[in-house]
């Protein structure tokens, strides 16, 4: 039986609460990613990995629990920014904030848009917090659990990841597999992890491998810019239907069913959360499935049903919050992000695993304050800024892209030090567009590409420990 | 010939050189009493994985969806996107030309400036964004942080 709360010292939990309550800089730096989060949320073709990516370089620079709370804050700011262009705009954001335009747009075309926002804000506070709680629960269980895992349960479980992502990802088995093993192929050059030595440096020009912030910017800062001057411009997803019609079909005593969708999204969505790739689009279209399903008003689905607007809209905050367990628990990102994190939690010097909680509690503890502080941050800049953020989504994207392609330059050069992360970064950006082209999917790819030397690792040891 | 020819060579060209790389490094070493894993056998697996996924892909049906994207040969795209994209292409060409010899302070400015014009900003707006953006990067980043990127003539010397 592990001792969670050894005598000596101060409870874990009290040691991450103090971290937190006492740091100034973190409190500025959390305030500071989830409103860059809520930013990039709002802007139409500029996604989270890409931001992240962005100030990934900046953890180097500073310590580990507020460098990752920052970027924690931009993933879960992003999800909340989705929701307010597809609240007001009918444009949705992010992926996951389809089902949300789905009851939103209706409502705020029926002249409701600021009681929607304000509802999608709860219902996003309620969705994070439900999943913090129960990540804060869940974690002795899960803790236990996995550290009765071996080499070889380590390698079977990461392999099942990365089967999950082809399964599930965006993209189809076949091409989902395909970016799998070049995001393996990827992570090959530079130094061998086991063995130490060279390996397809391309006569040294690959020494030190693929950066991962090079790659992050290429393939989803320069990518996505790429990707929204290459598509068609957004139609806007207006729907029929008279005034009087739509206004009549607005649910009915919808209050505490709203409550109670929220409720039901945190759950649905935390669970989501845990498998890799395509939670939150899962979680949040099987959320607006339910409530039609429980509905006593089933016709009003579509035309602007606050149930369905409330649950998508917390499960897709549960999912996204929920998917920092798998990360920091067993060590396995379950999307680009996570993946992005666990390089920043690698640079930081922690090492994620079924022993953080109780070898690096306070960092542990803490992030989970962090979060929770962050969700506190969101509710209070969605609900005071609402004008804002529907300001912000008709900037004009000729503004936009020309200042994110200059951060992705300097950033890749921040990143590598050297020119060879700009000269990456543009690489990946044209793969990128190249790969988008022809129907695949990146985020595969970078998942594979973050657990390439882990795999590797584990198999040598396998293979040497006779488990073979 | 199929548009997929462009996809399907590249990554098949790949796949055969890691798993030729993975087998040049040796797939096994010799133990004491049994072989241990050579630093070729996991190149080998994923170039072979790489290989055999991107053939199931050749040969799999399925695999046509529609692209959401407008074909870049038939006259079909935006003037403005075409003007944004070869702006695009070029602010990278200069940036990355001009950075190693006069630093990133005034690589970035110029190059903002011709992205910014060709995404089809006025010339004045593109000039603020060209000051205004680099300015505020140095005060953040380097005054700010204290982070040490890499400049001018000692970077010149670096490289």
């Amino acid at each position: 039986m592990i001792e969670w709360f050894p005598s000596d010292a101060m409870h874990p939990v009290l040691e991450g609460l103090f971290a937190v309550g006492g740091d100034p800089l973190l409190w500025l730096l959390v305030l500071a990613g989830v409103l860059l989060g809520m930013i990039v949320g709002v802007l139409p073709g500029f996604g989270p990995p890409a931001a992240m990516a962005l100030l990934f370089p900046l953890t180097y620079v500073m310590p580990p629990l507020p460098g990752i709370a920052m970027l924690a804050g931009i993933f879960y700011g992003a999800k909340y920014g989705g929701a307010v262009t597809s609240i007001l705009l009918g444009i949705p954001g992010e992926t996951d904030a389809v089902a949300t335009l789905l009851e939103g747009h209706p409502l705020a075309r029926a002249g409701r848009a600021r009681q929607a926002l304000a509802a999608a804000t709860l219902a996003s506070f309620c969705g994070g917090m439900a999943a913090i709680f129960m990540m804060a629960a869940l974690a002795p269980v899960l803790t236990e659990a996995a550290l009765y895992l071996g080499p070889a349960g380590r390698f079977t479980l990461m392999l099942t990841a990365l089967a999950l992502v082809a399964l599930l990802g965006p993209g189809g088995f076949h091409r989902n597999a395909v970016m799998v093993f070049l995001g393996l192929v990827l992570a090959l050059p530079g130094m061998d992890p086991v063995h130490g030595t060279e390996r397809m440096t391309l006569g040294g020009h690959l020494w030190g491998g693929v950066e991962l912030t090079s790659m992050l910017l290429g393939l989803f800062g320069i990518g996505d810019i790429l990707d929204s001057l290459l598509r068609p411009p957004p139609k806007n997803t207006e729907r029929g239907g008279s005034e009087a019609e739509r206004d009549a079909s607005v649910e009915r005593g919808s209050g505490l069913n709203a409550f109670f969708a929220a409720l039901r999204g945190s759950l649905l969505g935390f669970a989501a959360g845990l498998v890799p790739c395509g939670a939150g689009v899962t979680a949040s279209f099987a959320s607006h499935a339910l409530e039609k399903k429980l509905s006593r008003y089933p016709e009003s689905f579509g035309k602007g049903a606050w149930a369905g607007l409330t649950g998508p809209e917390a499960s897709n905050n549960a999912a996204a919050v929920a998917s920092f367990a798998p990360l920091l628990l067993l060590g396995l990102p379950t999307n680009p992000i996570m993946a992005a994190l666990l390089g920043a939690l690698t640079i930081g010097g922690i090492v994620p695993g079924p022993r953080l909680p109780l070898e690096q509690g306070e960092f542990y503890w803490g992030l989970i304050f962090s979060l929770a502080l962050g969700n506190i941050l969101l509710l209070a800049l969605g609900l005071g800024l609402s004008r804002v953020w529907a300001a912000l989504a008709l900037l004009p994207w000729r503004l936009v892209w020309p200042c994110v392609l200059m951060l992705c330059l300097i950033g890749s050069l921040m990143g590598a030090g050297g020119m060879e992360g700009p000269v990456q970064c543009v690489f990946f950006g044209i793969l990128s567009a190249l790969l988008r082209r022809g129907g695949f999917s990146p985020a595969p790819l970078v998942l594979a590409f973050v657990l390439g030397p882990r795999l590797e690792s584990g198999l040598v040891q396998m293979i040497s420990g006779g488990l073979f | 010939m199929s548009p997929r020819i462009f996809a399907v060579v590249p990554l098949v060209c790949a796949a055969c050189w890691t798993l030729l790389a993975g087998v040049r490094r040796g797939l096994t070493l010799r133990g004491a009493d049994m072989p241990f894993p050579g630093p070729g056998l996991w190149p080998a697996l994923a170039g072979t994985g790489l290989l055999l996924c991107t053939l199931a892909l050749c040969f799999s049906r399925t695999q046509s969806v529609p692209s959401p994207f407008q074909p870049l040969h038939d006259g079909n795209m935006r003037r403005a996107a075409r003007n944004s994209l070869s702006g695009l292409a070029l602010a990278c060409v200069l940036w990355l030309c001009l950075t190693p010899f006069s630093g990133w302070l005034f690589s970035s400015a110029a190059a903002l400036f011709l992205a910014a014009r060709a995404a089809g900003n006025s010339s004045k707006t593109a000039a603020l964004m060209a000051v205004i953006m680099p300015a505020l990067l140095y005060f953040c980043i380097v005054r700010g942080l204290g982070w040490p990127l890499p400049d001018s003539l000692p970077f010149r010397s670096a490289l």
